[in-house]
């Protein structure tokens, strides 16, 4: 049970960790969603068609980093409102989506290949034989293993390097940036770089998984992500701690979808319902982190 | 910014979305479709074809342009309200709900109460985001967002289950009574009496904004806070009314769809209204007047798109993906207006 | 002597497309190596234009920067940096959350062998500079907790460890200034002495000339004229800044009762008014019961210094200057006064009437008015029309029923234009007005509701000479109708030239509280230090 605890938590910790850098430059990204999308399905297509899971993976992150990184550059350099054009992007990335299908596989529904590559499982020597939690390191894709690296990675670059610090210098003053000499928009565009890379990653998971491409195949996991970003206190850490939250709480979903419990549209209301309960929360105990200073 | 918009600056930002968004066309059609000529000559001619396609142009266009009103309201008082889409599909459903429960008997006593429903839901859907950034300064615009988000999954799901009307073939709820529905000026279209009524509010929107003293606090909120707090203004209030009136608003849209056009709530049927709004109040530069303008070449772009869907080979995403382009380049032009809300140093 | 020039800026023009003000009119400014170079000028003069332009946040119309054999173009903050040359800000921005090592050495990180920042290396390498140039900070402290010149002096150390050699500092003596006026001194001392280049931004003469090598003088866009110190005095340097000439009266000054009075008389004016037996002129209302009347004030509500039991009273027909260093508790009083902050004990009572807690709303209808700082921002609505600007205060009276009236706005806009000489054209937008008519849009305002009580915070901030002359006719005619004037500045000359009262604040408390005419300014000087006014 551990180990699908593990396997659910993935996507959502890796797409977290990588808004954690845009959150904390001051940009709200909520185009995690549509950055998710891309990535499952250029990863889907990819690797259906070449039978290379380095090469979908590959693929995956070149489309996440491309998408996200042009819509920040011109919203940036153009100072349209970064929210309104995040939506458009999700827009786009459906849209576009659904037309490369349309295109490269003539359907607009599930994308299904004659073979798909495997992800071999790994299991970790010495770890898996402890008890109870050798689980964990037990026959896991290598991408949750990645996915625990990447939380010290992340931890590492935000609080160790230059680039974090100014990271954090833009969330908190981004005006104080230019005096200094520091292209805040750069910052800002790197970061939602570093996001578009980890959402694709993670998108790239969600298709390996199934072994298919499926429309809306993110269903919501870009906002779940970015709840678990506030929940977190925007620290890795915090996120790890609530993301592991979320995949109970997604396991325990599936379960009752199973059942027949709780129909499908209502479970899709439920992540943006707890992203707007946490983000309440949120703003009431912190003041002030929450606040309208310039984002701009 | 200049407060007093002059016309030939308005028209020239409108003239830039058009531009934009036909050239995008241009651009595209080409590459998806077959025939490019018939493709484009039925977007051009497409909402004049007929007085059905005429009929059913205004009647959205007016939709619309009380969208677009709304978002005047919420970007006048400062505040962003990113809710529509629920605001209109709970004011739809709301008032479907409502008119339903009602006796066979009255029609025009039933209207009013449907819109009034459909005003209020939508008002209060908007007015807790409101609400939550005066006490604990919670941006809006992400809380009206996520909260319009789970109600649309919400009423989806409302829609297709316990709701349903299971004889249509349709996801929809049942539909209304015909003697609540509005009069038909433009048979056999769908252009009805709500279209006139419309106009009317956004007289008396643009009276109440700058003829009234509510108003000017509100716009002086929305112009800058601080100043408005300093010279004595209520602030407070102004975090909530805004967003209040603006809801109301997107919910009476909804309203009016049913009662007007579409006599049932069916799924997905007002999807879109909540982001045309933002993109037609921002070509029209947030003034009441200039959104009728606005509405008309907006729904212009979007009619068209749709009979050369049906009648050449245009496909649905293209559609989708002009939508989000013109948005997108609504708020890059425009950044002007939006920054009314961010107050940055002089 | 012939120095050469190690920065030339030449030709330098600059026009602001906003509201068609010209900045810069082909100046010409050297600096010499090793000099303390002071450019003064009223506000509005084009001296922080200038310097922006050198120190490339702004970009100039026309006009080249040489330094040593080279043209530069700066296109940001950074290349001038590079180059050398770096600017401490006014308003300086850091980052609060920072600690003041982040905050220095943000921009310019050194790295480890893996791409860390090196911390030990970089501490190191700041805490040399701060014993080099005198400069202490405690550099594990979050910035928050700093004071404004503890702040410059991290912006300070943070433009020295990137090496810059030209420093130029906009308006220095607001912030040491006699509080730690001989910091100041020991701090340009040191930097000259290393071989640094200061330019010092500033429209206090007394201290350009105490201070400075050379001084050059902006007028109107324009630089005037560059001297050695030792060759001028302040008559010579005020009739430049003023009217761009060193000769004779000027047709130039905006007021039309202009006569030529060099700074420092406004005080005899104010004198011959007050002169004779107190309160018997033209207003009546002897001594009875003061207007406003502070007993054990105090306050320490969360972010605001605290202040401790203040006291104090005011009189109708009396101007009374509150001053002090501004975080001493100039601040946190204004706030209390005005319903932004409540005090914890103590009483405060206009016309009898305890009015703690009171908001601005309700303190406006018992006929108080306030102009706060930053007027700008709190005082304006830029975007609005200069109309809408004016009726804030009394805007009900215009709306009734929805209905607009609008013949009357413009018959109240029109009187208040004329009656405080404001040039503006009907339906104009605020922004598109200058600096000087905005303030007396704001003014006029507050003005018109014939208030019993002004409180004016920092009145001279933003205006220039004839502004601030403008200024004090207002609130000696406020004083002949019995009307009273708060006045809270930290600028010293200025409590002294235009009130009767002082009112000296120190730590949060009040240290004195005397007549004006007893006082000089280094007596002042030496309250706010906490030294005790002898006689």
């Amino acid at each position: 049970m551990l180990n699908t605890l593990a396997a659910i938590m993935t996507p959502y910790l890796i797409a977290a960790l990588g808004g954690l850098f845009t959150e904390r430059a001051g940009v709200l990204n909520i185009a995690l969603e549509g950055q998710i999308l891309v990535g499952a399905f250029a990863a889907a297509a990819v690797a259906g068609t070449t039978g290379s899971i380095s090469l979908g993976l590959l693929a995956a992150i070149a489309a996440g980093g491309i998408l996200s990184y042009s819509y920040a550059s011109i919203s940036l350099r153009l100072h349209a409102n970064i929210f309104v054009s995040a939506l458009a992007v999700n827009l786009f990335a459906s849209g576009s989506t659904q037309i490369a299908s349309q295109i490269l596989f003539s359907t607009r529904g599930v994308v299904q290949f004659s073979s798909f590559p495997d992800i071999k499982q790994i299991s970790i020597p010495l770890l898996s034989s402890i008890p109870f939690l050798g689980g964990l390191f037990t026959n896991q894709s290598p991408f949750v293993y990645f996915s625990w690296f990447l939380i010290p990675a992340a931890a590492w670059l935000l609080y160790k390097t230059p680039y974090g610090l100014r990271v954090r210098a833009a969330g908190f003053q981004y005006t104080a940036l230019y005096v200094r000499g520091v292209s805040g928009r750069r910052v800002r565009e790197t970061a939602m770089l570093i996001s578009g890379i980890t959402c694709g990653i993670s998108g790239a998971l969600l298709a390996f998984n199934l072994g298919a491409y499926v429309p809306n195949i993110s269903s919501g996991r870009g906002w779940i992500a970015l709840v678990a970003l506030f929940l977190g206190n925007k620290r890795p850490g915090g996120i790890f701690l609530v993301s592991l939250l979320f995949a109970g709480a997604e396991m325990i979903a599936q379960s009752a979808q199973g059942s027949g419990v709780l129909p499908s549209s209502l479970l899709l209301a439920f992540p943006f319902f707890i992203t707007f309960i946490g983000m309440i929360i949120f703003s009431a105990l912190s003041g002030s982190l929450n606040s309208k200073e310039d984002k701009s | 910014m200049d407060h007093n918009s002059r016309p030939i600056s308005t028209l020239y930002s409108i003239a830039v979305a058009i531009g934009a968004a036909f050239f995008i066309l241009l651009l595209m059609v080409p590459f998806i479709s077959t025939t490019p000529l018939l493709t484009l000559k039925e977007f051009i001619t497409g909402p004049f074809s007929s007085s059905f396609s005429l009929g059913n142009y205004l009647n959205r266009a007016g939709l619309y342009m009380l969208a677009g009103l709304a978002m005047v309201l919420s970007f006048q008082g400062g505040m962003f309200n990113l809710g529509g889409e629920g605001q209109v599909y709970s004011g739809a459903l709301a008032t479907t709900m409502a008119v339903l429960m009602l006796p066979q008997a009255g029609g025009v006593p039933g209207i009013l109460l449907g819109m009034m429903v459909g005003t209020l839901c939508g008002a209060f859907l908007s007015g807790i985001s409101g609400f939550f950034r005066m006490k604990w300064n919670t941006d809006e615009l992400i809380s009206s967002f996520l909260l319009s988000s789970s109600v649309v999954y919400t009423i989806d799901y409302l829609v297709s289950g316990p709701l349903r009307d299971t004889e249509r073939f349709l996801l929809s709820t049942p539909e209304i009574s015909p003697q609540y529905h509005l009069p038909l000026l433009l048979k056999p279209s769908h252009l009805n009496l709500g279209f006139l009524l419309v106009i009317l509010i956004i007289a008396f929107i643009h009276r109440f904004l700058y003829h009234s003293a509510t108003g000017y606090e509100l716009r002086l909120n929305g112009l800058n806070r601080e100043f408005a707090r300093y010279g004595g203004i209520p602030v407070t209030r102004y975090f909530i009314i805004p967003m209040a009136l603006s809801g109301g608003l997107y919910g009476l849209c909804g309203s009016f769809y049913v009662l007007g056009t579409g006599y049932a709530t069916v799924q997905g049927a007002t999807f879109g209204m909540g982001w045309n709004g933002i993109a037609i109040a921002l070509i029209g530069r947030t003034q009441p007047w200039l959104v009728i303008p606005a509405a008309m070449i907006f729904t212009f772009l979007e009619y068209g798109a749709e009979s050369a869907i049906m009648k050449a080979d245009f496909s649905l995403e293209f559609g989708i993906i002009l939508q989000a382009i013109v948005l997108f380049l609504v708020t890059a032009r425009f950044k002007r207006t939006l920054t009314r809300r961010r107050i940055t140093d002089a | 002597m012939e120095q050469i020039p190690l920065i030339r800026m030449r030709g330098i023009s600059k026009v602001f497309p906003e509201n068609g003000v010209t900045a810069n009119h082909l100046v010409d400014f050297d600096i010499l190596p090793g000099e303390i170079h002071s450019l003064i000028g009223e506000n509005g003069s084009g001296k922080s234009t200038l310097m922006h332009i050198l120190s490339g946040m702004i970009h100039p119309d026309s006009g080249h920067i040489e330094t040593g054999t080279s043209r530069k173009t700066f296109r940001s903050p950074h290349d001038a940096i590079l180059s050398g040359i770096g600017m401490v800000h006014q308003q300086v921005q850091i980052i609060r959350e920072f600690s003041v090592l982040e905050n220095i050495i943000l921009g310019q990180e050194e790295k480890d062998r893996w791409g860390r920042i090196d911390w030990s290396r970089t501490s190191r390498r700041v805490m040399h500079l701060m014993k080099k140039y005198g400069l202490h900070l405690d550099l594990d402290r979050k910035a928050y907790n700093l004071s404004i010149d503890g702040m410059q002096k991290l912006v300070l150390l943070s433009l020295l460890y990137a090496g810059v050699q030209v420093i130029i500092l906009d308006e220095p003596m607001s912030l040491f200034e006699d509080n730690e006026g001989d910091l100041l001194q020991t701090v340009l001392r040191r930097l000259k002495e290393e071989g640094h280049s200061l330019v010092l931004i500033t429209h206090k003469l007394k201290e350009a000339l105490l201070y400075s090598d050379r001084i050059s003088v902006m007028h109107a866009g324009m630089c005037v004229g560059t001297f050695r110190s030792s060759s001028v005095d302040r008559e010579v340097l005020s009739r430049l800044m003023i009217n761009g000439r060193s000769d004779g009266d000027s047709p130039d000054a905006m007021d039309k009762s202009a006569e030529e009075k060099p700074a420092g008389t406004m005080k005899s004016e104010s004198r011959v008014i007050r002169d004779g037996p107190d309160l018997k002129t033209g207003s009546e209302k002897a001594a009875s019961s003061p207007l406003l009347r502070l007993s054990g004030v105090s306050c320490s509500a969360g972010l605001l210094p605290r202040i401790t039991d203040v006291s104090f009273q005011l009189r109708q027909g009396e101007i009374l200057a509150i001053t002090g260093i501004r975080e001493n508790g100039l601040e946190t009083l204004e706030q209390i006064l005005t319903g932004f902050a409540v005090p914890e004990t103590g009483d405060i009572r206009f016309k009898g009437e305890r009015i703690n807690g009171f908001s601005i709303r309700e303190l406006r209808k018992r006929k108080i008015a306030y102009i706060p700082t930053e007027r700008m921002v709190r005082g304006a609505s830029l975007g609005s029309s200069v109309e809408e600007n004016m009726i804030v205060l009394n805007y009900k009276d215009f709306h009734s029923w929805g209905l607009l009236k609008k013949e009357e706005i413009e018959h109240f806009s029109k009187t208040l234009k004329r009656q405080y000489n404001i040039k503006a054209s009907a339906g104009d937008t605020l922004s598109r007005l200058s600096g000087g008519n905005i303030q007396k849009v704001i003014i006029a305002r507050e003005l018109q509701t014939l208030p019993d009580l002004l409180i004016f915070s920092e009145p001279s901030w933003g205006l220039d000479f004839s502004g601030r002359r403008y200024i004090q006719e207002q609130m000696n005619k406020m004083k002949e109708t019995g009307a009273a004037v708060l006045v809270i500045t930290s600028d010293i000359e200025e409590a002294l030239e235009c009130s009767d009262r002082i009112i000296v604040m120190y730590r949060g408390r009040v240290n004195a509280d005397l007549s004006s005419r007893d006082l000089t300014k280094n007596d002042i000087g030496r309250i706010m230090l906490g030294v005790n006014h002898g006689s």
